[in-house]
């Protein structure tokens, strides 16, 4: 399946990108996408934020994704 | 009406003025608050502009959701206006404008709306200083 992940703020410096679209099998979930980019991208596991599956604050990692699921992951706000 | 809109860059005294032509006939009090860009120093570095960038749709829920704490019999209406992009040093990039039957309820809920906007909306600001470096900008 392929879902689309966006990055926000400080994220952007660390992954380089503000968004990208990635392969993953079916049945993962958010635990595991976080360990996969917390592997592809230094000092990413070093970051806070919050994780926006669908728009939605995830409440439980453990939430299983589903094909073009949209997942952002946003460091604290800085607006105002 | 209660909305959170995004301009590109720098947000207009024109802009504004437009919004504050409309106005609720149960209001008898609008009050309007402007946020600019500070000339501000940073670890001894001086910032000329701040560049925005947010999830707009995102904006809008939270923004729904964070008006569920506010009494709708004393907040009549709001509009809250945000930049996106590059605004400069001295412009402006964040306007709230709410309307209330009395002055006492607008000056009550202004510093707090401040405040919960900033926690509770996803948008974020770089900060980009004089000598082409950029730090993320950070609330307190």
């Amino acid at each position: 399946m392929q879902v689309v992940l966006r990055y926000y703020g400080r994220l952007t410096d660390v992954t380089k990108k503000k968004e990208e679209r990635i392969e993953l099998s079916e049945g993962v979930d958010i635990v595991f996408l976080e360990g996969l980019l917390c592997e592809n991208y230094v000092g990413f596991k070093e970051e806070v934020y919050a994780i926006f599956l669908n728009k939605k604050k995830v409440e439980d990692i453990n939430t299983v994704l589903s094909n073009q699921d949209e997942i952002s992951f946003m460091p604290p706000f800085s607006g105002g | 009406m209660n909305c959170i809109e995004f301009v590109e860059g720098p947000i207009s005294l024109e802009y504004i003025s437009r919004l504050t032509e409309t106005y609720s006939n149960q209001a008898g009090a609008m009050l309007s608050f402007y946020g600019r860009v500070r000339e501000e120093h940073v670890r001894n570095k001086k910032i000329v502009a701040i560049e925005f960038e947010t999830d707009a749709e995102m904006s809008q829920i939270a923004l729904n959701d964070m008006l569920q704490d506010y009494d709708e019999k004393q907040l009549i209406r709001l509009s809250v206006l945000h930049s996106l992009g590059r605004v400069e040093r001295g412009e402006i990039c964040f306007v709230i404008i709410l309307e209330t039957a009395h002055r006492k309820e607008a000056f009550n809920i202004l510093p707090d709306f401040i405040s919960d906007f900033k926690a509770r909306i996803p948008i974020f600001g770089k900060e980009l200083f004089d000598d082409d470096t950029y730090v993320w900008k950070v609330n307190k």
